[in-house]
């Protein structure tokens, strides 16, 4: 069962000081439970569509739901926001307290929760995320991996029922990246939270359900991942890359090499180079 | 011509009584002309490393030398030898206009105007922005990749003899990283030597002519890339990736499969082409 | 640097601690007359027995008290060195060479040393034992009745806790930009006045310019929680008075009688 919880229609953006359309013509419909990956080059518009997602920005022309809700309404407004919660790129610009514990109950104090209610919500948020151990730490001690799992405790902590996180691992290591892409995954699994996950890492797109690949404002491809990186001149021509071994692949059905479509990983090309080095040695 | 670090230690205190050892007897020779990159975890000394370079950073024991002079006992000759770039660099920008940030630098070093003008000028060329369209406008005006060319020219403007990039890619989007990466090949090209650290082990195995490998404050391993990233289990049990066409080399020869460990793609396509089309004869 | 908290606060369980945040600050500024009434050297033997008596049922150990009276060594030297040679009064108690030391001098030296070194470590006690939050959270509650005649007392709490939350932040940034603009042959530390303020420029311009871009994102990450000020409001920590509240508050109305007393009673200097 399969319900929208994200719909655009016609929607077109145009910033206020600007006469360019960031966005025009979106089409989209999200189902809850969905995990996408939004990719495009800096410009391409995926930030501002992500902003429209959450009411932070309002279409220019056409309608952005959530739950049923029009952003434009702004008496739905912090309902809209409570349901889908966003994580921004800077791990340091979206903490408001001192210490852990208070960060995660400023969006619970926000909406007016009961403090009876809030140390059990806090401390599940953080459980979820694990960084439980760090509920009495101060932000600035902390990785920006870690700092970034605080930012959607506190955000889980006022019952999402999905999460939109803007390149939310540029800025970190390696390290960090997964620990973020990993923490978000269990959620999406687990706890059935739709996700929005907009990068420019390709490898991390090859996880989602779905990608979005968008281009000059509008979207240009929609589809498994297997579907999508499966044109690596067109990703090519939108200014991004396939991943590592979908080039090889790309590269070795070139030279004549008869592998099926959609190899995405290492273990997928393991898989196929040994299948076929095997039936190799059996002729 | 190199720059040496002989048993470089530095230690500090980063609060009271606790003391740390960023780096615990460094030894590491860079060579004139070569590129380096240094890889390793977060807090393994890293950036540590690259501050002693120039002498932001002084060792608690040990020697920067170049040329064989220490280059903290002669800090006036040696202080723009060696230019540093640090991460997300775009965040130190400040003038008015990018030409006059640019000029920041060799101002600084109390050249004239005119040898000033023709600095940024080929600083500018360097990293491909255009004098005239860009040269007026303020840096705060111009995109993220851009501002952080901005920044690289405001470096590259003081003509270093060695140049260190600590991770020149970070946060940039693919096309960003692309022409980032070309401009520090190109400047390779023409001489410059050039150490940089990453965490992306592609930009490594894309630049590098040598890699070293740190952990907590040590050098635990230097060689060619081919070298490194052929030892998977090693770096991987220290936390680190390779580049893919490493790990499926090292997957597949596990395996037996009769191939070379490539850590390009395009030799990894060779050998696999070998392998695969011409019937398994290849020279393993 | 990255350690560097205003105040330090050391999280422990205390009596303290348990304070209402309202009480510590109110107390505190009862503290604070007391200190500047005291009209003679007698009357900071209470003052004194309240210091210790506070500090002990903090249970915050007595060197982060003294470490917080470390930064102002020279001021109190200065302050002591300064009165004692230089100080006004009738009688000259001792001279050598320039230096005399009159009978004025000295008591005012002492005095006003004393008086600084109770100031500073009585009111750190209040930062050692309320955190940031909480003490924003108390001064936004005091000011509220002030909110009727149009005073922003959520607001500025608001603003208090959010400048607190980015000190460190801002003080790494502060310390990544000077070692770029460094590396780029910029002098923090020669030159005359005005050339040192100009060596300031490359270090403040992308240090305000990167904070007003934090303000932006953070404005931003608060509304994507439903900030919108503070009308509905509830809070994490509920200040509420409690007995001991009022038991400080006798102590503290009994300092102040103490010190009133010894000035009027006891006739020393």
């Amino acid at each position: 069962m399969s319900e929208t919880i994200f719909s655009l229609r016609d929607v077109n953006y145009i910033y206020d000081h600007g006469d360019e359309y960031a966005l025009s013509e979106i089409n989209l419909d999200i189902n809850k439970g969905e995990f996408v990956a939004i990719l495009g080059h800096n410009g391409s518009g995926k930030s501002t569509l992500a902003k429209l997602l959450n009411g932070l920005f309002i279409p220019t022309d056409g309608t952005v739901l959530v739950n049923n809700m029009d952003t434009q309404e702004s008496k739905f407004i912090w309902d809209i926001r409570k349901c889908a919660g966003m994580v921004f790129q800077n791990p340091d610009n979206q903490i408001v307290a001192t210490i852990v514990r208070d960060d995660v109950a400023f969006g619970l104090e926000n909406i007016g929760i009961p403090t009876e209610e809030m140390p059990e919500r806090i401390d599940k948020a953080l459980k979820a995320v694990n960084m439980l151990e760090f509920i009495d730490s101060a932000p600035h001690m902390l990785s920006g991996g870690q700092k970034q799992r605080v930012a959607i405790a506190g955000i889980l902590a006022m019952l999402p029922e999905a999460l939109i996180l803007d390149e939310s691992t540029a800025m970190l290591d390696p390290s960090g990246r997964k620990e973020v892409l990993e923490t978000v995954k269990k959620l999406n699994r687990e706890n059935g939270i739709t996700v929005i996950w907009i990068t420019h890492f390709m490898q991390e797109a090859v996880e989602a359900d779905r990608v979005l690949v968008m281009n000059d404002g509008k979207i240009s491809l929609d589809g498994t991942p297997k579907q999508v990186f499966s044109d690596g001149r067109k990703i090519r021509s939108f200014g991004l890359d396939v991943p590592p071994m979908a080039r090889l692949s790309e590269e070795l059905i070139n030279r004549g090499i008869v592998l099926p479509n959609g190899i995405l990983t290492v273990d997928d090309m393991q898989r196929e180079v040994l299948k076929l080095w095997q039936s190799n040695l059996k002729m | 011509m190199a720059i040496e670090l002989k048993n470089v230690t530095h230690v500090y205190q980063a609060r009271v009584e606790m003391n740390i050892v960023a780096l615990n007897n460094i030894d590491l020779t860079i060579e004139d002309g070569e590129l380096l990159a240094l890889i390793g975890h977060t807090g393994s000394g890293k950036s540590t490393l690259a501050q002693h370079l120039n002498g932001l950073l002084k060792p608690t024991s040990g020697k920067v030398l170049i040329d064989g002079e220490d280059i903290n006992e002669n800090r006036s000759k040696y202080r723009f030898e060696v230019g540093l770039v640090f991460q997300y660099p775009e965040y130190q920008l400040f003038e008015e206009t990018v030409k006059k940030d640019i000029a920041f630098g060799p101002k600084n070093m109390g050249l004239t105007e005119d040898e000033i003008n023709q600095r940024v000028k080929s600083a500018m060329e360097l990293v491909g922005l255009n004098y005239e369209e860009i040269g007026e406008k303020s840096p705060f005006e111009l995109s993220g990749g851009q501002m952080r060319r901005v920044a690289l020219a405001g470096v590259l403007a003081m003509q270093p003899r060695y140049l260190v990039l600590d991770e020149p890619t970070a946060g940039l989007d693919p096309k960003g990283r692309y022409y980032l990466l070309n401009d520090i090949k190109r400047l390779h090209e023409q001489g410059t030597t050039i150490v940089i650290i990453s965490h992306s082990m592609d930009d490594v195995a894309w630049l590098a002519e040598r890699i070293a490998v740190m952990e907590r404050g040590r050098i635990v391993k230097t060689g060619s890339p081919k070298d490194i990233f052929s030892q998977y289990s090693f770096l991987s049990d220290m936390g680190l990736d390779v580049p893919q066409a490493s790990e499926l080399s090292y997957k597949l020869i596990e395996k037996g499969v009769p191939i070379k460990n490539c850590f390009k793609l395009e030799e990894l396509a060779d050998e696999l082409q070998n392998l695969l089309k011409n019937g398994g004869k290849t020279g393993a | 640097m990255r350690d560097f908290t205003l105040g330090q606060y050391y999280p422990v369980d205390s009596v303290v601690h348990r304070l209402d945040a309202r009480s510590k600050i109110l107390l505190t500024i009862a503290y604070i007359v007391a200190v500047f009434m005291a009209g003679n050297l007698i009357a900071y033997i209470p003052i004194l027995a309240f210091v210790l008596l506070a500090a002990r049922l903090s249970k915050v150990p007595g060197k982060m008290l003294i470490k917080g009276l470390r930064p102002l060594r020279i001021l109190l030297i200065f302050t002591f060195v300064l009165n004692l040679f230089f100080g006004a009064g009738e009688h000259i108690l001792f001279e050598l060479g320039p230096l005399t030391i009159r009978d004025e001098g000295l008591s005012n030296a002492i005095h006003f040393t004393l008086r600084l070194i109770f100031l500073v470590s009585g009111t750190s006690l209040l930062t050692l034992t309320t955190s940031p939050v909480v003490l924003t959270d108390g001064i936004e509650m005091l000011c509220s009745p002030l909110r009727r005649i149009g005073f922003p007392a959520h607001e500025m709490a608001m603003m208090m806790t959010i400048a607190l939350r980015f000190i460190p932040t801002l003080v790494e940034e502060a310390d990544k930009i000077m070692k770029a603009q460094s590396a780029r042959g910029a002098d923090f530390s020669s030159g005359n006045l005005k050339q040192r303020a100009t060596a300031m420029i490359p270090l403040l311009v992308p240090l305000f310019i990167s904070a007003f871009r934090r303000a932006g994102d953070l404005a931003m990450a608060m509304e994507s929680r439903c900030y919108h000020g503070g009308e509905g409001r509830t809070r994490l920590h509920v200040l509420r008075f409690q007995k001991i509240d009022f038991y400080a508050f006798v102590s503290v109305t009994l300092l102040i009688a103490a010190v009133v007393l010894s000035k009027n009673l006891i006739n020393l200097p």
